[in-house]
């Protein structure tokens, strides 16, 4: 997939502007100046645990919301969005892997994957557009991610190796052209061969889709793999404190 | 919506992957539903049992009593006798213009702890149940003599008889074997089919048949009519000198019976002195030594109503009533009449009418209604069991409520994956609101399935050992909305773990709890 938008490469997929945000109003956890993610490039944001990573993913992903700043997706400020709006940007351009238990155990392999078409009309129509049908789509990028077509019909999902969770939670992000991946910590649980090829694999197929990567990790050697890398210590002007929850 | 055909699908493989605790959730609402549906099935069946019990009756009438006590004893066959009507004033209710038919009864003897009851052929023809579903015969037909005998369909199971079979009558309800009038025979020449009423365990003759026979035993009305007082003993005595009881009647010439009716102190029977009004004769003494009345009963058969002769026993006594001697065996006094009208919208008229008879004092009582205040006194019982039912119910809710909210912590993740996924909180909500639901619809299906299957291998049983008619309990508009509460407060209970989730989900974010 190539970006739906018609922003141009060049154009941000994501921008924060003096973002503040506090879960009480005299404590500003999280300050932002200016951040940004052109479409189509993979972002590597380092930040340990208690950072303020899931707080930046929670805000960029709408569920929460700056007390000041603005936020653009793809040049739609979702700060002055409602909170069903904010879920619909989510559901129609955002794909997000999370570190582990990414998938629902009650529905099949297939099914995980092609979870986000039934929450997005436009993630759905563009994955009936990319394959013969839905199920086909699915199909063909679980085997892009290296799932065979054995392990996707009769295995339950909690049967699937750790590794291969994660493929398919990749392959779910991925699925009908989102215009940004969220990666938080998606590796932390695959032993260094597995990771290498989760990231390679994650890294390939979103540019394939022509989607932007916001991946945010701890571990600052799969820096190298992304356009750039940045940690958010840096990018956090409030002063350091403990951690988000 | 796909969107919400999407929730659905996504509700029904998260409670399929859950089937364990699915499983008894559903399985503690069917059993909930099934007691709930099967107590509303009983209550319903018992009321239209008994509400079917008489139709195509306009009015009941018969001496003056409470409505009450008029219906339980005339239809029902229950309880103390009531007054008696005389039979000039059946006429006179019978010839009323509005009048289309009156069909006498007299109650009051037994034969094996079965209700006796002296009525007319017409009875066969107008008497309905069930909604005018008419009496019909399962052999035989309706009496022509005056000895012949109908029996309900409960009386021929549970004694073994068939037409043409005799039986002997006793006076007076507590039937004692010794006191039937062995004499005189009634044979059965027609059976009647079962209806689920009391008129299958009623024992019919004809009026002339039991006037016959009371007259020759001069003690047996008396015994029943003791406490119908004036009424119906009377009647019968005077003229026919029913007084057949042999009791005492040794002595008795029935002549010596001079009862007055009013001696009828049953306590009294002493039949020491059998020269007894009687009255006394109640019904327990009938120490039918008597027997030796023969003779004069054997004249009845011929009806000769020599009974009249009888008159001797002096009526006198008869509350003043004083009856008459009507021709033959036209009884002095019946129980009660059943009158159909020749419209319906005249049913008010006519029973002020009665009500207002000059005559006697009399009662009319509008079958229907009396049978809804009849039933009304229960109302409180079937409330309590309606209550108690709903209550079961909304216990096996609460038990999928509890199931749906223990799941929900270690849902968290699933929450969390949905809302990462685009799902918006409401939509998770939906999805708990939609396995209460699914729930809730399964268990009901179950519970209903339940009560129609055990119906259907029941119905066949109880219809044939009482005549009840389980068909009406099939699928009923009532039962529809039995079923869209049930959901519907399966749906309302959903809001509770819904309402968790929803908390959960927006509290959560899409930060994993684990």
């Amino acid at each position: 997939m190539t970006n739906h938008d018609d922003s141009p490469e060049t154009s941000a997929c994501v921008r924060l502007s003096n973002i503040h945000f506090g879960w009480t109003t005299d404590r500003t956890l999280l300050e932002i100046d200016a951040f940004h993610i052109a479409a189509g490039r993979s972002v590597f944001l380092r930040g340990p645990s208690g950072s303020g990573k899931s707080t930046l993913l929670g805000l960029i992903a709408g569920v929460l919301t700056p007390s000041e700043g603005e936020i653009a997706i793809l040049d739609q400020d979702i700060t002055k969005l409602s909170a069903a709006d904010r879920d619909r940007v989510r559901a129609d351009h955002l794909g997000v892997v999370f570190q582990m238990f990414n998938l629902l155990p009650f529905l099949s392999v297939l099914d995980n994957v092609l979870l986000p078409c039934r929450f997005s009309d436009r993630r759905r129509k563009t994955a009936e557009a990319d394959g013969e049908s839905l199920a086909d789509t699915g199909r063909r990028l679980l085997a892009r991610l290296g799932l065979n077509e054995d392990d996707i019909v009769h295995r339950a999902v909690r049967d699937l190796s750790v590794g291969q969770q994660q493929r398919v939670a990749a392959a779910r992000a991925l699925i009908g052209g989102p215009s940004l991946i969220i990666a938080d910590e998606p590796t932390s649980a695959l032993d260094a061969d597995a990771k290498d090829a989760f990231l390679s694999l994650l890294l390939e197929e979103s540019e394939a889709a022509g989607a932007a990567v916001l991946f945010v990790s701890h571990d600052s050697g799969l820096a190298d793999h992304f356009d750039t890398a940045m940690d958010l210590r840096e990018l956090n002007s409030a002063p350091a404190q403990g951690g988000a929850q | 919506m796909t969107r919400s055909s999407s929730l659905l699908s996504l509700a029904t493989k998260s409670l399929v992957s859950r089937r364990g605790t699915t499983a008894l959730a559903m399985l503690a609402i069917a059993l909930s539903v099934a007691l709930f549906l099967g107590v509303e099935k009983i209550r319903i069946g018992a009321r239209a049992g008994f509400e079917n019990t008489i139709s195509g009756t306009d009015l009941v009438v018969g001496g003056r009593t409470s409505p009450t006590n008029l219906m339980l004893y005339a239809v029902f066959r229950i309880g103390e006798p009531s007054n008696a009507m005389s039979w000039e004033s059946f006429q006179a209710v019978r010839d009323n213009p509005a009048v289309a038919w009156a069909v006498p009864i007299s109650l009051g003897d037994s034969h094996k702890n079965y209700r006796v009851m002296g009525t007319t052929p017409d009875y066969f023809k107008y008497y309905n149940y069930a909604r005018d579903t008419g009496l019909s015969f399962a052999a035989g037909g309706p009496f022509e003599g005056t000895y012949d005998a109908v029996v309900g369909a409960e009386v021929a199971r549970a004694l073994g008889y068939q037409t043409g079979r005799k039986i002997a009558i006793s006076h007076g309800l507590q039937s004692a074997d010794f006191a039937e009038h062995e004499d005189h025979p009634f044979t059965i020449v027609g059976i009647l089919k079962r209806t689920g009423t009391p008129v299958d365990r009623t024992v019919h003759v004809s009026l002339d048949g039991l006037e016959a026979m009371h007259a020759e035993d001069p003690m047996s009305m008396a015994s029943i009519r003791p406490q119908r007082r004036s009424g119906m003993l009377a009647s019968l005595e005077p003229e026919k000198d029913h007084d057949h009881d042999h009791h005492n009647h040794d002595d008795h010439g029935h002549g010596d019976h001079d009862h007055g009716e009013d001696e009828h102190d049953h306590d009294s029977h002493s039949h020491d002195a059998h020269d007894h009004g009687e009255d006394e004769h109640d019904h327990d003494g009938h120490s039918h030594d008597a027997h030796d009345h023969g003779e004069d009963e054997h004249d009845h058969d011929s009806h000769s109503h020599d009974a009249h002769d009888h008159g001797a026993h002096g009526h006198d006594g008869h509350d003043g009533h004083d009856h008459h001697d009507h021709a033959h065996l036209e009884p002095g006094f019946i129980t009660a009449a059943f009158v159909g009208l020749k419209s319906r919208t005249t049913v008010l008229t006519v029973q002020r009418d009665v009500n207002t008879f000059t005559g006697e004092p009399l009662t009319a009582v509008i079958p229907g209604v009396a049978l809804s205040q009849l039933w009304g006194a229960f109302s409180t019982a079937e409330t309590a069991l309606s209550t108690v039912g709903a209550f079961v119910v909304f216990t096996g809710l609460l038990a999928m409520v509890t199931a749906l909210l223990t799941s929900l912590n270690e849902r968290r993740r699933e929450m969390a994956v949905l809302r990462a996924v685009g799902a918006r909180p409401g939509h998770v909500s939906a999805l708990l609101v939609g396995e209460a639901v699914l729930i809730a619809v399964a268990g009901a299906v179950a519970g209903f399935l339940i009560v129609y299957a055990g119906l259907n291998i029941a119905a066949p049983l109880i219809e044939a050992r009482t005549g009840a008619s389980l068909s009406k309990l099939g699928p009923t508009l009532y039962d529809l909305k039995i079923f869209a509460a049930i959901v519907a407060a399966g749906f309302a209970l959903g809001l509770i773990p819904a309402w968790r989730a929803y908390a959960h989900s927006l509290a959560d974010g899409l930060n994993m709890k684990l």
